[in-house]
């Protein structure tokens, strides 16, 4: 009885129509292959020539294995494959591992550990990737109070070191305000980064308290109809100000699967429309946009 | 293994991973880690400053403390690979190899002391501020009988 209860701790999260998850499940997971693939050969480009060996061998395993996941029959397996080459990966890059690269291993790891074929799997795998969306917006949230860089706008202040926060951040502040700010390099005795500008404060309060009040009201069932469409927006939202398109895009897979209906699967398509956006920017056949 | 058996799998590691960002929480107010990496879900919680320098000073028995100056190429490298850690892991940075590496360039040294130069951004008033972690090590007794 208590293996029982344990193992459904999580069925709070189960969608509401048992009928669309099966479908649900597989485009999910179809859709984070091709962004997987993706990411992988669109960071190589920039360093093709000069790209270490055994980078160059993940990059071509990586792409080889995304596509043969893409094939039912082949999925848990080039899953497994998947996760190896990440982990190997994420090992040669430790500690400077991005937070991302770990929400990627772990669905690996679900696609290679669980059969969406079989019910009780797939509810296990697709519970996991909720809670999973859960914490990582909630965390987000709740660090951001921790460490206390949100409340006066220090951290995004900070960010317009960066110039391609600048459009976006911008648009919130004075023009003198936003001078002074822009022309701090980060260096010993540059500040104060406090704002007191209302709209730039209130964005940058905002922002944690809708990650972590947004994850709540995901996991809650009744609620959940109502966060998803402003997890999706807040997440395009900082997504596009920081320029982890990448992240964006897992992410996005992820909360797509708190929606009524299926929605991954027919995300396919949009988001391989992205992809190849983001291909083409790479290879310099379309305009100059810096992301990661 | 059975399904169930794999769903007690996935749910003890759920609960693994619902706890580890506390755990992070935690190691990033006592040592320093940065809160941008190692999955504690902290990225943009806090500026990621880079660290500015490394200086290494060491001394004979309980003379002054000089610094260290001209290091070799190797030595070089294992510093930087040192401050390339700590941006990430702060005082969890395993210091001691390049502390042996600096005994063995500098026999007459006994003890060491290195400085971890990095600007915070504070708090409180809002402006980055110089800070300093120091490492201390002392050369290891030889084996008795050597």
């Amino acid at each position: 009885m208590t293996r029982a209860r344990l193992v459904n701790a999580f069925a709070f999260l189960d969608g509401p129509d048992p009928a669309v998850e099966r479908r649900r499940a597989d485009g999910f997971l179809t859709v984070f292959l091709i962004v997987f693939g993706t990411e992988y050969v669109v960071r190589a480009i920039p360093k093709w020539p000069d790209l270490p060996i055994p980078y160059t061998v993940s990059v071509a395993l990586i792409m080889a294995l995304s596509v043969a996941g893409l094939r039912r029959a082949w999925r848990r397996t080039a899953f497994l494959g998947l996760a190896a080459v990440h982990l190997h990966v994420l090992w040669l890059e430790f500690p400077g591992s991005a937070n991302h690269a770990y929400l990627e291993l772990f669905i690996c790891l679900l696609g290679a550990f669980l059969d969406v074929e079989h019910p009780e799997e797939r509810r296990h795998l697709l519970r996991a990737a909720r809670w999973l969306t859960c914490l990582v917006l909630f965390y987000s949230g709740l660090a951001k109070v921790v460490h206390g860089y949100w409340f006066h706008g220090e951290m995004l202040a900070h960010q317009l070191k960066f110039s391609y926060y600048r459009p976006v951040l911008g648009l919130l502040l004075p023009g003198t305000e936003f001078e002074r700010l822009v022309a701090f390099t980060a260096q010993v005795g540059d500040g104060p980064y406090r704002v007191e500008n209302l709209p730039f404060v209130v964005v940058s309060n905002a922002v944690y308290l809708l990650e972590m009040g947004l994850a709540v009201l995901l996991a809650v069932r009744r609620t959940r109809p109502v966060a998803v469409l402003p997890a999706l927006a807040l997440t395009v939202a900082i997504e596009a100000g920081a320029r982890e398109f990448f992240f964006g895009l897992v992410f996005g897979n992820a909360l797509l699967l708190f929606t009524r209906r299926d929605t991954n699967t027919p995300a396919r398509w949009p988001v391989a429309a992205i992809l190849a956006l983001l291909v083409a920017i790479r290879l310099g056949l379309v305009g100059r946009i810096h992301f990661t | 293994m059975t399904a169930r058996s794999k769903g007690l799998l996935v749910v003890a590691a759920l609960a693994t991973l619902t706890v580890w960002p506390l755990v992070h929480t935690h190691l990033v107010r006592r040592y320093g880690v940065n809160p941008w990496k190692l999955g504690g879900w902290g990225m943009y919680a806090a500026p990621a400053i880079l660290p500015s320098g490394m200086e290494i000073f060491g001394r004979a028995g309980s003379g002054p403390f000089e610094q260290l100056s001209a290091p070799s190429p190797g030595l070089l490298a294992a510093g930087n690979d040192v401050l390339a850690r700590h941006r990430w892991l702060g005082r969890l940075t395993p210091t001691r190899p390049l502390a042996d590496r600096v005994f063995a360039e500098r026999p007459a040294w006994t003890e060491l002391r290195m400085v971890v130069h990095q600007p915070v951004l504070d708090r409180h008033s809002g402006m980055i501020e110089a800070s300093e972690i120091v490492y201390e090590h002392r050369r290891h007794a030889p084996p008795a009988g050597s």
